[in-house]
């Protein structure tokens, strides 16, 4: 695989997470109306990381990235967390 | 506490400046990043199927076995989550020193609870039906 291929592969996969992270935050936004402005920072981490990736891969650099991906995992925790106090709660 | 900070330093410092070794060929490291995103991408439908299952699936007939299955499926996105983060950690750690990947059970136990949750539930549902 050539490096821009190998760029373009990552990048696109950060675009699928945004869109699968976009359709959970819509099923927050149907499912706990205005309580679902608690998801929107969380939403905004992954978008904001995403952003910053695939700008830096559409140029022939590199950067550290354990930073950015720990903020995405800690952004999906924070959805299921709230996702299943929303679940428990009546 | 100390474990939590010791796996945060881990994750956050993995390819920092203050990482040991030598960085590898990026190649790899955008490999590593895309299977971490792809675990991301797991972890996200899982909790979008438990929000699913809360929202639109109607009550069952065995009591809170909506709600169950609801927390389970989110608690597991969770869980990959956490783990998807640290083994990507791990992963680049053993790519900067030369040492072989991080061999993981975790697909394998996620692979047998995912099918065992899906017996389960089938016997719940048909069997209350049958009766």
């Amino acid at each position: 695989m050539t490096a821009e291929t190998a760029r373009e592969r990552t990048r696109l996969a950060w675009r699928r997470t945004v869109l699968a992270g976009t359709v959970v935050g819509l099923l927050f936004l149907r499912l706990a109306g205005p309580g679902a402005a608690l998801a929107v920072p969380a939403w905004l981490v992954l978008l904001a990381v995403a952003h910053r990736r695939i700008g830096v891969l559409g140029h022939a650099r590199t950067e550290p990235t354990g930073r950015k991906l720990a903020l995405v995992a800690l952004a999906v925790t924070t959805l299921a967390v709230f996702g299943t106090v929303l679940a428990v709660l009546p | 506490m100390r474990f939590v900070i010791g796996a945060l330093r881990r994750w956050f410092d993995a390819d920092g400046p203050q990482a040991e070794g030598t960085a590898p060929d990026y190649r790899f490291s955008l490999a590593n990043e895309r299977t971490f995103l792809a675990w991301i991408r797991t972890a996200l439908a899982l909790v979008g199927g438990g929000l699913a299952v809360a929202g639109f699936l109607p009550p069952l007939r065995i009591p809170h076995l909506r709600e169950v299955l609801s927390v389970a499926l989110m608690l597991l996105g969770a869980a990959i989550a956490v783990r998807a983060i640290d083994h990507w950690a791990r992963a680049e750690r053993a790519m900067r020193l030369g040492r072989p990947l991080p061999a993981s059970r975790f697909p394998g136990v996620l692979a047998v609870a995912v099918a065992l949750g899906a017996l389960l539930l089938l016997v719940a549902t048909v069997l209350p039906v049958l009766r």
